[in-house]
Order: structure tokens, then sequence, then C-alpha cells
């Protein structure tokens, strides 16, 4: 499967930049003489991963210059060179020169070559005058001269190091609205004419044809050599004075006779690579490919059970990815990339708390002005309305903050599907829709584990080897599909496959043998489906090192519910499954239904509502050992009393007077007995865990409009709950 | 060194009055040629690349710079655009007096190869 590489090039240029701000950092931090090590291993980190990401996107420019860097680096890392303040000067110019690659590279701009050149011409330079300069005081030049580019050493041999004579290279990049301000690059030629000896190379490759030109832009540039005399850049400087920010100007010293045929040798050498240096470029692009994906599927694998390792086994993060929180934030310094902060989630969760608390502030102040009269509370009313847009504008804004791309689990899953494939010997076709779909980081994470749980069950169970497709008349690539959509105010994802589907029979005949259900039960194939989630059921014939670890489908639903979402099957004997999980898009507020028991209220999310209704007598019956059951479409649902179950005093005890609310956790329903229904609402949750303890069947807790503190009902809970009642 | 610039800010405001003169000697002479202005600066380029716009098709083409007082790095600019578009097409450009002010110009702004003043210019006539 072909991996289109430029969905990483965002990554790429992110971390880039965040890379040579903690190298720049570092930089600033390394001691003249006395570098310490770790400083040292981190710039050269930067460097090389920057090369290999760029050698495998194919920026060949960035990749030859930072192959010039990394082996100053190298020299210095291994202690054959001691930081100098020219080398962390030039280093610092890099620094500088590969962030102006990667944005010319990001806008598609072209790259400055002439600057490029120049400064890894010095760059190989000093590599050069190190062996040079060390050579008389180690024993073995031979040592220094090994790792040395070849033609750089060349150089070395042809021009001692030392300038003589004050040589100025300046690079002026005039940009087109200079003629417009008035200024004339002839000018500059002749006043650094009088300066000293001046060469002008003039650069014309932005000039458009005849027929394009704007006669008063400047497309043309110039690289010019002054020497001689007594020329010091700050006369230099004066010539382009007015030229200040209507042009890019570098002015250097440059080391003499910097036209030889040497220095041309030398600025062709880096594009083509001695063969062991290809080598290199090409593990360390094998390196970055695996480290980029390595870092898109972070934030997931930031909870993954060890079985998400064992299915990739190349996912080993390298040094850091974006997972590696506590030790970017060490290595990064304040600043970088202005267009996006990071930003800790423990600062969003806090502005999303306090958003929490305004909105129940609001819903006070609304409860509170329907009990107001006269003109005054009118206008009141009209300002809290405002109130209410901005604050629901808001809170969304706030949870958009944390929302991510869904894209950031699926990116694992090419490479899983890959590998698992090939070891099952199967001809699977991966297919992923809506990676762009948005949810909460928070679900984000939690999601993972049981997708890589379905995908691979799919791939394991669901798609049926080539040989057993081809005999069925299907294709013998079996098509797994992943997709994600908005539903509503939910997130859904589905995994569906083209394989075999789910065998009813054997599911049934399994549950049975394992007392699982009744001997003589009639289960719907929506029940059938069900029972492939219950606890200790797996139908697989072998246990393959793939699937049928004992991690099963019940901890699939079981993480998806923790989340407040559902799973459902569609399955289909030799035409295929579909899982369909329905996500909260957010775990900090949820879609309630209030519902009155008594005094109290309580909030059951609409998520796990199927219908509420009033009891007829005739409906209501009572069976041995399951307590009490109504009749609803053909089926039996036990009826849960609330009052009963948290000791509140109803209104009413009379199962007719009441409403019954058909609510489902864990794929069981019941009928929970309520007084009455109050209105839908959108709750913000609170802990109750961290504020006092966890109560079965209670998810959490919110503060209502008019102050008091309604329980959220979690559905699963409530009902294991009532079912040891019914049991005790 | 500050007063050349000071005076070249200056010259951006003047420039639009030595403009209006500078127009006259324009016309080309006959098909083929153009004898550039005296002054050949930024304000008038446009002009200028009116006018050998109208030479484009022309097979041969004659530039004549005996006039030339003064010239800028605008005019040089399109000047090159335009002799570096006839050498891909295979058609020639031939100068006429290209010294003085206008090599000189040429020269410092390293522009004599694109412009095909490499090989000595014939001297004026």
């Amino acid at each position: 499967m072909a991996i289109d590489l430029t969905q990483f090039h965002d990554a790429f240029f992110e971390e880039s930049f965040e890379a040579l701000d903690s190298m720049e950092a570092a930089l600033l931090k390394l001691d003249i003489g006395a570098p310490e090590p770790e400083l040292v291993n981190t710039i050269f980190r930067v460097a090389h991963s920057i090369k290999g990401g760029s050698a495998t996107f194919g920026f060949s420019e960035i990749a030859s210059f930072t192959h010039s860097l990394e082996t100053l680096l190298d020299e210095l890392r291994g202690n054959r060179m001691q930081v100098t303040f020219e080398i962390s000067d030039l280093l610092l110019k890099s620094v500088d020169v590969m962030r102006e690659m990667l944005r010319a590279v990001q806008a598609k701009q072209t790259i400055d070559a002439q600057r490029v050149a120049d400064l890894q011409f010095d760059l190989e330079l000093m590599i050069v005058n190190r062996a040079a300069a060390s050579a008389p005081a180690f024993t073995a030049p031979a040592v220094f001269a090994e790792p040395t580019p070849p033609v750089a050493a060349v150089v070395a041999v042809v021009e001692p190091a030392a300038p003589s004579v004050a040589k100025w290279l300046i690079s002026f990049r005039p940009y087109p609205e200079l003629f417009a301000r008035g200024n004339d690059p002839l000018r500059m030629m002749r006043e650094l004419n009088e300066l000293g000896e001046l060469r002008v190379h003039v650069k014309d490759a932005a000039l458009p044809a005849f027929a394009e030109l704007d006669p008063q832009s400047c497309y043309l540039a110039w690289d010019m050599e002054l020497s001689g005399g007594a020329v010091d850049e700050a006369a230099i400087r004066t010539v382009f004075d007015w030229t200040e920010g209507d042009c890019d100007l570098d002015i250097k010293l440059a080391a003499p006779s910097r036209h030889s045929p040497a220095s041309e040798l030398l600025s062709a050498a880096p594009a083509d690579l001695p063969p062991d240096d290809e080598l290199d470029a090409l593990l360390a692009a094998n390196n970055a490919a695996t480290h980029i994906a390595v870092s898109a599927a972070a934030p997931a694998q930031a909870t993954a059970a060890p079985v998400a390792q064992a299915a990739a086994p190349a996912a080993t993060p390298l040094h850091g990815v974006k997972s590696d929180a506590p030790a970017k934030a060490e290595v990064h310094g304040p600043g970088g990339d202005l267009s996006s902060i990071r930003v800790s989630v423990e600062k969003i969760d806090e502005l999303m708390n306090t958003v929490g608390e305004l909105v129940i502030t609001q819903a006070m102040l609304s409860q509170l002005s329907r009990s107001l009269e006269g003109p005054a509370a009118e206008k009141f009313r009209s300002g809290l309305a405002q109130l209410e847009r901005n604050m629901r504008e808001l809170q969304e804004s706030v949870m958009r903050v944390r929302m991510l791309p869904i894209s950031f689990v699926f990116s694992r899953f090419p490479r899983m599907s890959r590998d698992l494939a090939q070891r099952l010997g199967k001809h699977i076709d991966l297919k992923l829709t809506g990676e762009n779909t948005e949810l909460d980081k928070t679900v984000l994470e939690k999601i993972g584990d049981p997708l890589v749980h379905l995908v691979r069950n799919s791939i394991d169970h669901g798609i049926e080897s080539p040989e057993v497709r081809t005999a069925a008349g299907k294709s013998p690539t079996g098509t797994v599909q992943l997709d994600a959509c908005h539903r509503g105010g939910n997130i859904a994802v589905e995994v569906s496959d083209d394989g075999g589907g789910l065998d009813k029979d054997r599911i049934l005949a399994k549950a049975r043998s394992r007392g699982m259900i009744g001997p003589n039960d009639v289960l719907s194939d929506e029940q059938i489906h069900d029972l492939i989630f219950l606890p200790g059921f797996s139908t697989a014939e072998k246990t393959t090192d793939v699937s049928g670890r004992g991690v099963g489908m019940d901890v699939v639903r079981r993480n998806i519910t923790e989340l407040g979402g559902k799973i459902e099957i569609r399955s289909e004997r030799g035409v295929g499954s579909r899982f369909i999980i329905t996500l909260p898009l957010t775990l900090a507020i949820v879609d309630g239904q209030s519902v009155a028991v008594g005094t109290e209220t309580y909030i059951v999310p609409l998520i796990s509502i199927v219908e509420s209704l009033q009891l007829k007598a005739g409906n209501i019956s009572r069976l041995s050992g399951r307590g009490e059951v109504f009749s609803f479409r053909g089926d039996y649902l036990p009826i849960v009393r609330l009052h009963e179950l948290f000791g509140v005093e109803p209104r009413t005890r009379n199962l007719q007077e009441g409403l019954v609310v058909i609510a489902e956790g864990d794929g069981r329903r019941v009928g929970l007995f309520v007084d009455d229904l109050l209105g839908q609402q959108q709750v913000v949750i609170k802990s109750l865990e961290t504020n006092y303890g966890h109560v079965p069947g209670v998810s959490g807790a919110t503060i209502l409009g008019d102050g008091s503190v309604a329980l959220i009902l979690d559905l699963s809970g409530l009902i294991r709950a009532a079912s040891m009642r019914a049991a005790a | 060194m500050s007063t050349p610039v000071r005076s070249m800010k200056k010259r951006k405001t003047e420039a639009p009055q030595s403009a209006a003169p500078a127009r006259a000697p324009r016309a080309p002479k006959k098909s083929g040629e153009l004898a550039l202005p005296p002054e050949c600066i930024v304000a008038d380029a446009i002009h200028l690349k009116a006018q050998l716009n109208k030479l484009v098709s022309k097979p041969v083409v004659t530039l004549d710079a005996a006039a030339v007082k003064r010239v800028d790095t605008a005019s040089l600019q399109l000047l090159t655009a335009f002799v570096r578009e006839r050498q891909k097409d295979g058609k020639a450009v031939e100068w006429r007096a290209t010294d003085g002010a206008f090599a000189d110009a040429a020269r410092l702004l390293g522009l004599n190869a694109l412009l095909g003043l490499d090989p000595p210019s014939p001297q004026a006539a």
C-alpha cells in the first residue's frame, strides 16, 4: 500500500520548526570551550532528524545542507573539535538558514541557493580547518581527514585557512518594490565600487518573460565580492542604508579565493554525496518515516494497551515525538511558531471548568428572571438571552480547542492492517474515510484501543482467506473500512468489512454451552449479535497471536460505555459486518433528560434513552426471580424503581401514575420508574469521584439552574446495581 | 557616504519632470530599430517597454544607446528581459553605441553578458 507522504509534511514542518527553536535555545546555552554534552547531543539530534525527514520527503537542498551541518556537529559531539565562538555563530546562522529553507519549501517558494551554498561552504571549511588546525597537535592527522568529504579536503590543501585579505561577500536580494521606493541598485554598485574592488554576479532567475515583466518591479538579485582596501562592514552597510526593509541583505567576511575552481567543485559536492553518505541518508530517511508515523499516532498511543504495541512493532517512539510531552517541554523553551501554540490540557480543562460554572450561573439567572415582572424584567430577560447565546458560543469555542481530528487514531491502521494481512496471508484493502472528523482529545485517546480491537477482529475473523473468498464468488481482496462522521451531537465511528459476517448459529451454540442463555431462549438477531459482548465469549476456533488474547469484545464495549457511547452490530452472513460506535463529542457536557423522583432531579443521558411511556395495568407482571417486569414490544423488561435504588421518597409508588423511561446500558434494557419527565438540557458534568467518591449507577453530577445538584445516571452501573438488588 | 543617498531620494520626485522631454527622441527611426532616450529611468520604463514591445516580432532589432546619458537598473532589467527573450527565440539584437554611461551601468550591475554586450560592442559611428 503506497503511503502518501504529503500528509506528513505539515507535521514535519511543525516539528522541524519546533526542533530548530530548541536547537537555537541549546546553542545559546552552549558554553564556549566547555559545552555540556547533552546540549550538543540535542543540537545534533535536531540536525539529524531534519536531515532524515527532508531526505524522506525529497527536500534535497535541506537534506544536503543538514548533512554538512551534521558532520560538523558530529565532530563537536565526538570532542574532536572544540566549540568556539565562530562555530557557535556559524551554527546559529545555520539555524536561520534551515528555518528559511523550511519556510521556502513550506510556502513552495524557491530556496535562496546562494546563501545556503555560502553557509554550507563555511561549514565544510570549518571542518577542514579543524583538521588543518588540530593536525600538528595530534599525532594522527589521517584520522581527522577520514570523516571529511574529500572535496573539502582539496580546498583545505589548496587554500590556507586564515584569511589574509579582507574579502566581503554581499548577498543583495531586493524586494520587487525596491524601485518604487526610489532605490537604484546601480547607485549602490557605484558606491561599493569606490570602496574597493567589486565583482558582481547578477541573478536573473526570477526575471519573468518580457511580456509579463512589470517594468517598475525589481526581479534581479546580486551577489557581490568586495575586496581590498580597509573596507569594514559598517561602510558597506551604509551603502545599503536606504534599502532597509526593501531587500534581504547579507554581508559577511569570507575566506579568500572563494571563486577558485575548488569552491565551485564544492558547491556541487553536496548534491552527489559519496555512496556511504547516500546510504546514511537513506537510513536516516527510514528512521524519519517511522518517526513521523509514530508522532501522528502518538496521542492515542499514550493510553495504548500492550496489544496495540504488539500490533505495531515499529511504533517505538524515537526521540522527541509528540507524546513525549515532559521531555519536549524541557527541550523547548518559550516562543515557537506564532500560528499555533501548545497549551497544556490542564489549562484547557480549567478553562472548560470555568465556562461550565458560567453556564450554570447563567442558567441560575435565567431561572431567577422568570419570577421577575415589569418592563425592567423584560429587558433583563433579553439581556440574559443574549448572554445565553454568547455562553453557548464560548462553550463551543472552548470545546473546539480540545478537538482533534480522528486521523490521529486512524493513521496507525494502514501499517497495522498491512502487517496483519501479511501475517495471516490475507489480502486486505483498508479504506479510511472521514479522518478529519474532530472529537474531544480525551475521547480520542480512549477510542484507540477499542478501534484497534475491532479492526483486528475484522481482519482476523471477519475477512476470509483469499481461497474461501474466491470460492464464495467474492473478490480475493477483502475490504475493511473505517469511517467517522458527526451525527447530531455525537460522533459515529464505523468499522465495517465485507467478510463472512457473524455466524449466528455458532454464537448461539456457544452461548448455550456456556450457560449464558437458557436452552430454550429465543433471541432476535440483534440479541444474538449482542452476545459477543458478554465477558468470556470468544468464537475464534483457534487462538491466534492476533486475536483471542482474552481481551474480548466485552472490554471494547466497556471502554465505549465508559465514554458515554454505545456500540451496535449489523451483520449479515456471507456479506459482512458493521460495528457502529456512537460517542459523545466531549466528556465535559452531556445531553440529558431530567427526570423527577420525589424532590430529587436526576439526569438520564439522552444517548441511553430508547423511549418513555406510561404503563397500563395489563402490561405489568411479576416474574419470580426477576422482579417486576413490563411488556414492551413483545419483550419483557425489568422495572427499576429509582426511588428504591436511591432511597428517595417518591410522589407516587403506583406504576401507573408515574412514567417509565426505557433506557439501555451494557446491551440490556430496563424501564426506569420515575415520577415525571422535566425537560431536556445540556448539562456540564462534574466528577463525583474527584469531589466525593464513586457511587454505583451514577456517572457524575451537575448543578441545575436553581443551584441544586442533580446526579447523572450511569445506565450500565445502574442496571448492574439493580440486578444485584433484585437477586439479593 | 550618505550624501549621494539623499540625492537619490530627491531624484525620485524629480523624475516625472525629467521624463517629459525624454519622450521625444524615442520614436523608432525605422522598423527594427530603437534609439534609447537620454534618460532611461524607472519612471519611463513603462513607455520603454511599450516601444520594445512593438519590436518583438522583428527578426533583427538594433538598439541605439548613443543618446543615453542616464540609465538605471529598472531600464537595464527591462532591456535584459527583452534581449534574453529574443535570444531564446533565436532572434538577434544588435547594439549601437554602447559605451559611456550605458556600458558603465551594465558592467556595474553585472548585466553585460545577459544584455549581449560582452563582445566589444561596435563603436559609435
